[in-house]
């Protein structure tokens, strides 16, 4: 319990760092791209942040799923707990390695729709929108502009 | 010939200041931004030639842009930013009442995200860390960086984009803005040129080429001096210029106060040396006599040249030459000043500060000194060039503007009633 009150602790005062805001300026209940208007490259330099803060390597496929705070709070405690990230490939090299993938869609399918089963392809795997950025646009604005 | 154009909004970020009421304050009061060059880290500064630089010393991102743009986005984006909200607020243009797509954006850029670029670039190879590379890295050091973040500042769709031709970007950017409305692209233009490259990697490089001022490093503010006998480079400056152009049609209907009109506008390339212009400042001359020509004016009509006069040994001489060619006995006549005297080489924002320093004197009928000015050289010396404060009631002034690459831009600005 102590344990888990920490992961949130430390969660919100590494989103507080990253956003120059105070720590009780965040809660778990927070979206992280409504409330705290992280854009999708502001998502990413989070998760560098937490990355090195709780020492591990979150990859783009789990990020999909933040919404809320609560969301990478809970992601936190399962991983911690020594739950594998959910995708297998955990070893390949994160997105950012390779400038013409995954980083620049990021900002690209930024403005997607929450995963369609038509979006589940290859290709939206391929952008690991924190899906905490994923929100409201149109699938085909979000085409034209990609 | 299309609309006539006029500017209706100003804006700057300068080494003599931030907005443009401070700015004219203390370039009328002949006041040096020029101060000793700030640490680089562990770099050994007394390796650097030139150890004087043109730097921004009053700004605080926080203070004008929200805390993640103050924090990631590159100097020159910042600055840029600044100075277009500035001509923005100045000219009063309200979006919310504007067609969006008829409202453009064209920025002069001539180095782009450099403190970003040796920033990560340094990093990356420091730390081997290449997954942590700032992802905003990409869309910063591209050149229209700048002109995309101002277009969604303020929601302007129209025509978008990035000249770079060195040192004369800023001015290139207005001439084409004048091109854009004549044309019909837009109604209203937000230009802005800016750069921000007092970096370790650039003031290193700018001195091995031999292009910087070095015997001036322990009394700054005496550096730069252009047409003195004791000229001898240029100082490596920073900061961003805006201007809101826009025809005059629209800025009538929208009853915009206006500043000047941009009259005349002429680009070309002397094809001759990287970094050298041509010595008898014929391609100068044929540059500015097409700005009139454009402007449907004369040289005798000439009353101002805000020079581009770097304070280099051969490129002000050149351009006295070229002035000389062109305005003949009206050579002698004409006031002449160097607003790099003040601030230093500022490279893309130049052009555009050069035309607000020229749009200030047309209002205010008074051009800034040429500071530094104590000893002629007798090479580049005109009755015109002084190191006070002159007035003059001024009509048709040029503005000059030119750049490695071979380049050369000419302005026009008119005062307007």
């Amino acid at each position: 319990m102590t344990a888990n009150n920490d992961v949130a602790e430390r969660l919100r005062t590494t989103v507080a760092k990253e956003l120059k805001q105070d720590v009780s300026s965040i809660t778990p209940e927070h979206t992280l791209r409504g409330d705290l208007k992280l854009n999708s490259l502001d998502a990413i330099e989070l998760m560098f942040r937490i990355e090195e803060e709780f020492d591990l390597s979150i990859p783009d496929d789990d990020m999909q799923g933040f919404v809320k705070v609560g969301d990478v709070i809970d992601y936190l405690r399962r991983r911690l707990s020594g739950e594998p990230a959910t995708p297998a490939p955990k070893t390949a090299p994160p997105a950012a390695a390779a400038p013409t993938t995954p980083v620049f869609k990021t900002a690209a399918a930024a403005q997607r729709v929450t995963p369609t089963p038509k979006a589940a392809d290859a290709q939206s795997r391929a952008t690991p929108a924190p899906k905490a950025a994923a929100k409201k646009a149109k699938p085909k604005a979000a085409r034209r502009r990609a | 010939m299309g609309k006539r154009v006029v500017i209706t909004g100003l804006g700057v970020v300068s080494p003599i200041g931030t907005g443009v009421a401070e700015f004219w304050k203390a370039a009328l009061a002949g006041t040096s931004g020029i101060s000793a060059v700030p640490p680089f880290d562990s770099l050994p500064l007394e390796a650097y030639r030139s150890r004087v630089v043109g730097r921004v010393r009053d700004f605080d991102p926080a203070a004008h842009l929200d805390a993640t743009q103050a924090e990631r986005l590159d100097r020159h984006a910042q600055f840029g930013l600044v100075a277009a909200r500035e001509a923005i607020d100045d000219s009063a243009l309200k979006m919310d009442r504007e067609v969006p797509h008829r409202v453009g954006v064209i920025v002069g850029a001539g180095m782009g995200a450099m403190t970003m670029a040796e920033r990560e670039l340094t990093r990356l190879y420091l730390e081997l860390k290449p997954n942590r590379v700032a992802p905003g890295f990409i869309p910063a050091i591209t050149m229209n960086s700048l002109a995309g973040l101002i277009a969604i500042a303020h929601g302007a769709k129209g025509p978008n984009y990035t000249i770079s031709t060195a040192c004369s970007s800023g001015a290139h950017a207005i001439g084409q803005a004048l091109r854009s409305i004549r044309s019909a692209q837009a109604d209203v233009v937000i230009v802005v040129g800016a750069d921000a490259s007092i970096t370790p990697l650039v003031l290193a490089a700018f001195g091995t080429l031999r292009a910087l001022s070095q015997r001036y490093n322990d009394e700054p503010e005496r550096a730069s001096r252009p047409f003195d006998r004791g000229r001898d480079g240029f100082v490596l400056g920073e900061g961003a210029g805006a201007l809101i152009l826009e025809s005059l049609p629209h800025a009538r209907k929208r009853r915009a106060k206006i500043y000047a009109e941009v009259a005349g506008y002429a680009a070309t390339s002397e094809a001759y040396n990287m970094v050298i212009p041509q010595e008898d400042g014929a391609e100068m001359a044929a540059t500015m006599a097409m700005a009139l020509r454009d402007a449907r004016t004369a040289p005798p009509q000439v009353d101002y040249v805000n020079a581009h006069a770097t304070s280099t040994v051969r490129g002000d001489e050149v351009e006295i030459r070229g002035i000389r060619r062109l305005l003949k006995a009206r050579a002698n006549k004409v006031l002449i000043s160097a607003t790099k005297s003040s601030i230093g080489h500022t490279l893309s924002a130049a052009g555009c500060i050069g035309a607000i320093a020229t749009t200030m004197a047309i209002q205010s009928d008074v051009v800034h000194p040429t500071i530094n000015y104590e000893d002629p050289d007798p090479e580049c010396r005109l009755p015109g060039i002084a190191a006070q404060p002159q007035e003059r009631r001024i009509k048709v002034a040029l503005v000059n503007a030119f750049g490695f690459g071979s380049n050369n831009s000419s302005l026009v600005l008119k005062r307007y009633d």
